[in-house]
């Protein structure tokens, strides 16, 4: 009797154990896909100043908003390697650090969901990055990758 | 029963408040320069005649929310009063090109935290610290307060292989070593150097 009664409450243990863990990563998933209003409306404009500019664009893709992420380039006056990952990691949910030492929050909105909730500081990053690894300022179709590859991790 | 809580309540307060006092007078004693600091704050009230004795050893502290988040957003913030106003009028009019980096914002906030870094830069740091930064200066001024003569003759008894060491990266990065940087306590004795 004693045993049965054990068994039984382990079982609810394990069927409790396995709701919560389909809640917990159904939560992740539902966290790491969906962009807050901010980034939304912002990804629409991008999408359609996108479609005016050129006819033939297709939508953003986060694969090659990861190959951007990863890009190496020579910087032009000292042919120093420059990245993304170079201060931001190669992997965008963990810590980063500036050439100068000071901590960086993870860029990844999975782990940090103040990121690109700003329309004026996504901008001030995406010119000043992207001046920094590229010597120019990113298009909207390559910022609209970058996003689009953000929220897929 | 109702007298005895009552009494309980108030030997309750009376162990707290001579906690407090115990406490507050240690940290006077303990922190010299914040002390300083403080006689400052309660002097400004007393006008010019107070402001000229009682210069503060440290640097005044940053104040400005923008500044700390803007600033400390790359680097460590300095305070302002690390440079002659001069330093901060050139800095905040090339931000596009903040030594070989893209540090622009909006006009309205960098001309804010212009203002703010030159109502606070050296001159009006009411400082000991910032008056050797500002004496030291011969001819025209830097624009890093790491190249100010003052700071210079400070840091000169440690080799490039010290401040190049992966846990203090440069001596731009004050708070890897200056424990009291953010508070604008360069004292030697809050200095530790990690390995």
């Amino acid at each position: 009797m004693i045993i049965k009664t054990k068994s039984l409450l382990n079982k609810y243990l394990i069927l409790g154990g396995l709701f919560i863990l389909v809640l917990v990563v159904h939560q992740n998933e539902v966290l790491a896909f969906d962009k807050n209003p901010v980034v939304k409306a912002f990804q629409k404009q991008l999408e359609s100043k996108a479609q005016n500019q050129s006819p033939g664009f297709k939508g953003f893709s986060a694969e090659e908003g990861e190959k951007l992420y990863h890009l190496k380039r020579a910087f032009s006056k000292d042919g120093e390697t420059r990245s993304c990952t170079s201060c931001h990691t190669n992997d965008p949910t963990k810590p980063g650090e500036t050439k100068v030492g000071k901590a960086i929050k993870p860029l990844a909105p999975k782990v940090n969901n103040e990121r690109f909730t700003d329309v004026e500081k996504i901008e001030k990053w995406f010119r000043r990055n992207c001046k920094w690894v590229l010597e120019r300022e990113c298009t909207v179709v390559e910022k609209g990758h970058f996003i689009e590859f953000i929220y897929s991790i | 029963m109702k007298n005895k809580s009552r009494f309980l309540v108030v030997l309750m307060l009376m162990t707290m408040s001579l906690f407090l006092i115990a406490t507050t007078a240690y940290a006077d004693k303990d922190e010299d320069d914040e002390k300083e600091y403080n006689l400052l704050g309660k002097l400004e009230h007393s006008g010019e005649k107070g402001k000229k004795i009682f210069q503060i050893r440290s640097i005044p502290p940053v104040t400005d929310t923008t500044y700390l988040k803007e600033c400390g957003a790359c680097h460590f913030a300095y305070q302002p009063g690390l440079l002659p106003e001069k330093s901060w009028e050139k800095i905040f009019s090339g931000l596009e090109s903040h030594f070989g980096e893209d540090a622009s914002l909006s006009a309205e906030k960098a001309k804010s935290l212009r203002e703010y870094a030159i109502q606070n830069s050296a001159e009006k740091a009411n400082s000991k610290r910032a008056n050797k930064i500002l004496r030291s200066i011969k001819g025209e001024p830097p624009l890093r307060a790491s190249d100010t003569p003052y700071l210079i003759h400070e840091h000169n008894e440690f080799p490039a292989s010290v401040l190049k060491r992966k846990s203090i990266m440069s001596i731009a990065n004050c708070g890897a070593c200056h424990t009291t940087a953010d508070r604008g306590i360069y004292s030697e004795r809050y200095i530790h150097i990690p390995k």
